[in-house]
């Protein structure tokens, strides 16, 4: 049937499907001048109550989540893994999720590390309390074993997942802000999916955006882009033997061994008995909004990621006979699109330590907006707000509140991850996979209720929300709940 | 696939734009901006699509190169299979030109394996060259970059305006993070390894599984840490497997195992494991296949680990981002290559490659029958000998009937046994560039696809460092 009717339309199509000239068969309007007319009739899916797309921390979380409910759901992924960043990325740990007295992330965030811990996929001799109690302590993780247990809880809990699948476009009305379908494309051409709920969690908002979001975009909203990083994985690491990091990288640097002159260096961290991950090297003023920004990106990155390795062979010890084996399939974003939510988190109630009635979750990960570029006085601001002014003493916490992963005046879509409605320095904190992950939960289970309850994303029962993240183990510590959700935009 | 039941059960057509589509399909209509000035589009950065955009631009075409992943190498980078086939037959280099290039370029700059005679591909039968993959990555970077080659990454050819009588393709509609454009060019070339850019033009294709009865099976590769090479069972691998197929190790009981390759000091990458019926066609297939694959891989980690020697420690690094697909789609072309020719050891005046790697089917089913009949195949009945190669001709390259449309790669034109053996990257490398020089050639000429002068197509990719030893050039192109 899809064949047929792209036959059918190549052929209404044919050589009249001109630059600018009227095709009226298509909508009876002429194509907008200097522009070319893609007209397609594709075959429709509605057997979904969620379409996801993006399986990323924040996706794959809502999508497991949403289907543990019961509800059906599609989990649209560009790439042929889960995980995201944590996989695709190979941003291969995760960022510190306790406070020093306990753990701050219950539900699907701590049940994959505990099973990885399990299995055997966690840092070589990491002991729990690195996730159950020590503040400021990192999880590493071998990206195998997370992409082994996602597919698995995906499969197990139902989740009908595509892999080398795109968005490309949304059918939306942004003034009633009902979503009603979105175009998805794969080897097998396109598809219409219709569904009574979405979450975007594509990282990039691309979604949010595509149903007419309002959005803030780093760079052109907002006066910088924090850069990325394309991570490596390295082998051949004398673990035992490794030197300290960042006395190798003053003397480096006083030798003028690099390109460019970034101090900015959280450096390699131990996955396994001599492998390693290297987060080093930022493509400052990258725009992931930007094909060509991402494209000379990506080939920077890779120049940048041999440096590091003759770095680490000439001045780390431990490091003499290192093996670079690999860059990582995506760049490592760390700020591209924010979406404009029913409630921006800001950093007020950050450094309030504000917690909400309608919070689904709390986090404590610091201000981490790396520099903007290889000045003195960014990396005086940076310093300055990852290690004093934008960080949490152990034992506290702030709340994420429900409405910043409702992007505002929208009914049926949600977004989860680094997209959610944040001001610039709370994104600087919670743009990290352990949040990602909180909010996709969180998300899941709003749509899933929203779609039973037949009420809207903004107007469902949060009380409900939060009883329903709580049974399924997230920490939701607030004693008084509230059936409304808060709202606040800047 | 949507079932037909599912398709029953949609809701009557959801307009958009004021356009009413047929029952149970939405009408997709998008007003989107529009690209011109090139001389050729190529879709697909794996060897292939990147030879093709290289050569062509090094001629001095105008050329946009459409990427889907974040690399090119395709198959050697985002497939992670990190060695190529065989380059020579025993007495000679049969491979020259831009593959050539490369392998000598890597060699120079320390990222082939250590130790790595150059022998290997200069010289010696059925010997392959492992690499290091982000050696691979740089130098494509690198030669793209200085032939003045547009590079996209992160986007992907998903529609085609084209006029199939006419045999032309007018554009392609390309989709990224900055949403559609419709790209016109002169010239197109496919090299996306499914022949997805063809289908979509109405070229006649044949799909693995459904127009023939078989699918190869495709490979999820793995890189691996922590190998000690020198107590390492070189040439032993199928011993050590015959021991863990006895204690019934896997999951599935397959007999071929191509193996674990050298690539660095103590790293290495597996070919090992098979997703038996995968269709790289199906979206649920292939979603289902690189999930198993994944499965896969473990039980290969623990095999190496508990039965090879130097292999106790070894680490899984990763398995690789896309899945090892040997087979998918083939198009008709003006020359369809076939197994009487391979066995004939045919050469043809327009030939732009000759190429020697055994008929290389892997085994369709775990069954002993399967594995008798790939064993034959690849050392006796479909194999080579040392001094001996076989011709590709240009005819491969062309859709039947298109002017301006190439396909290099596997997908070309050949039956399934010639497949099985061209199917791998250094072939894919000068099908490449030959499609990207016939181009190129075409549009200079004012010539189409199918009436370009052959004998100076040849003369060119000889300048070029192609090795072609036919001694009769002709000036057209040979059909069948």
């Amino acid at each position: 049937m899809a064949m047929l009717s792209r036959r059918t339309m190549l052929q209404a199509a044919g050589g009249s499907a001109s630059v600018g000239a009227a095709l009226a068969s298509n909508s009876g309007q002429p194509a907008k001048l200097g522009t070319y007319r893609l007209s397609r009739d594709i075959p429709v899916e509605a057997k979904y109550d969620l379409l996801v797309a993006g399986g990323g921390p924040g996706g794959s979380a809502a999508a497991i989540a949403a289907a543990r409910l019961g509800a059906k759901v599609l989990l649209v992924e560009g790439t042929g893994c889960l995980g995201g960043m944590a996989t695709s990325g190979m941003m291969m740990s995760f960022c510190p999720v306790a406070d020093g007295e306990k753990c701050l992330t219950g539900g699907l965030m701590l049940e994959w590390i505990e099973t990885l811990h399990k299995r055997g996929f966690l840092k070589p001799g990491i002991q729990p309390d690195a996730w159950r109690k020590r503040y400021g302590s990192w999880v590493p993780f071998n990206a195998e074993g997370l992409k082994l247990l996602l597919d698995e809880l995906a499969v197990s809990s139902g989740v009908e997942t595509r892999f080398f699948t795109h968005l490309i476009d949304a059918d939306a009305d942004a003034r009633t802000g009902q979503v009603r379908g979105a175009i998805i494309h794969n080897i097998e051409g396109y598809r219409y999916v219709k569904a009574g709920a979405f979450i975007d969690a594509t990282g990039n908002g691309v979604m949010a955006k595509l149903c007419g979001a309002k959005c803030r975009d780093a760079g052109t909203d907002t006066p910088g882009i924090m850069p990325p990083t394309l991570i490596s994985l390295f082998a051949g690491i004398d673990w035992a033997r490794m030197g300290d990091q960042q006395v190798a990288m003053k003397k480096a640097l006083a030798e003028n061994f690099f390109s460019q002159p970034d101090r900015h260096f959280p450096g390699m961290q131990q996955i396994g008995n001599h492998i390693g991950l290297l987060n080093g090297g930022h493509l400052f003023h990258l725009d992931a909004l930007r094909e060509k920004s991402m494209t000379d990106g990506m080939m920077k990155g890779r120049r940048l990621a041999q440096e590091f390795i003759a770095f680490y062979r000439k001045y780390v010890p431990g490091c003499e006979n290192v093996e670079h084996v690999t860059t990582a399939p995506l760049m490592g974003l760390r700020e591209s699109r924010c979406v404009l939510g029913e409630y921006e988190l800001g950093l007020s109630d950050y450094n309030a330590r504000r917690k909400f009635p309608d919070q689904i979750g709390v986090y404590n990960y610091p201000i981490d907006i790396h520099v903007y570029d290889t000045s003195d006085q960014q990396y005086a601001r940076y310093s300055k707000e990852f290690r004093e002014t934008g960080r949490m003493k152990p034992g506290e916490s702030v709340g994420l509140p429900y409405g910043m992963i409702v992007p505002k005046g929208f009914k049926n879509l949600w977004v989860a991850g680094r997209c959610a409605s944040m001001d610039v320095q709370v994104h600087g904190a919670f743009r990290v996979q352990p949040a990602a992950v909180m909010m996709g939960q969180a998300a899941g289970t709003a749509a899933v209720q929203s779609v039973r309850t037949k009420r809207s994303a903004a107007e469902i029962d949060t009380e409900l929300l939060v009883e329903t993240l709580r049974k399924a183990g997230a920490y939701l510590p607030q004693s008084a709940t509230s059936k409304q959700m808060s709202r606040k935009t800047a | 696939m949507v079932s037909r039941r599912s398709l029953l059960r949609s809701p009557a057509a959801l307009a958009a734009g004021g356009a009413k589509a047929q029952a149970s399909n939405y009408r997709l209509v998008r007003d989107i901006p529009v690209e011109q000035g090139y001389d050729l589009v190529v879709a697909g950065g794996g060897p292939a699509g990147t030879a093709a955009a290289v050569c062509a631009a090094r001629l001095g075409a105008k050329v946009l190169l459409v990427e889907a992943t974040g690399c090119l190498g395709g198959m050697g980078t985002s497939g992670l299979v990190t060695a190529f086939d065989p380059m020579a037959n025993g007495e000679r280099m049969l491979v020259g030109g831009f593959m050539r290039e490369i392998v000598e370029t890597l060699n120079t700059r320390g990222f082939l394996p250590p130790g790595l005679s150059a022998d290997s591909w200069r010289k010696k039968f059925m010997t392959w060259t492992p690499f290091n993959v982000e050696g691979y990555k740089l130098l494509l970077d690198e030669l793209t970059t200085q032939a003045g080659v547009e590079v996209r990454f992160f986007t992907r050819v998903i529609d085609a305006d084209s006029i199939a009588g006419a045999g032309t393709l007018n554009g392609v509609v390309l989709h990224n993070i900055e949403g559609y454009r419709f790209v016109r060019a002169k010239t197109f070339v496919d090299g996306t390894g499914d022949a997805v850019l063809a289908k979509l033009c109405g070229v006649r294709c044949r799909e693995a599984g459904r127009d023939t009865p078989h699918i190869m099976p495709a490979t999820l590769t793995s890189l691996f840490a922590g190998i000690d090479w020198e107590r390492f069972p070189r040439g032993k691998q199928y011993d050590l497997l015959a021991l863990a197929l006895k204690d019934n190790h896997f999951t599935q009981p397959d007999k071929h195992l191509p193996g674990m390759s050298r690539i660095g000091q103590t790293t290495g990458y597996l070919n090992g494991g098979h997703m038996f019926n995968l269709d790289a066609l199906r979206c649920k297939s292939l979603t289902d296949g690189i999930m198993l694959g994944r499965r896969i891989a473990q039980e290969y980690m623990s095999f190496y680990r508990k039965y090879a020697p130097g292999c106790e420690k070894i680490e899984h690094v990763t398995t690789a981002p896309l899945v090892g697909v040997r087979e998918s789609r083939r198009i008709l072309g003006e020359y369809e290559l076939n197994f009487d020719d391979y066995l004939g050891r045919r050469q043809f005046p327009d030939q732009i490659a000759v190429f020697n790697k055994s008929v290389d089917i892997h085994p369709y089913d775990t069954s002993d029958t399967e594995w008798e009949r790939f064993s034959k195949e690849y050392k006796q009945t479909g194999a080579l000998k040392s001094g001996e190669c076989f011709g590709i001709p240009y005819g491969v390259l062309v859709p039947k009937g298109w002017k301006n449309l190439w396909v290099a790669g596997r997908p070309v034109s050949a039956d399934v046994k010639v497949h099985g053996s061209l199917r791998v990257q250094p072939a894919a490398s000068m099908m490449g560039q030959a499609a990207g020089t016939a181009a190129l050639q075409s549009i200079r000429t004012g010539r189409p696809a199918r009436d370009i002068d052959t004998e100076q197509l040849v003369l060119t990719l000889r300048k070029a460092g192609a090795y072609l030893p036919q001694v009769q050039t002709r000036k057209t192109l040979s059909h069948a």
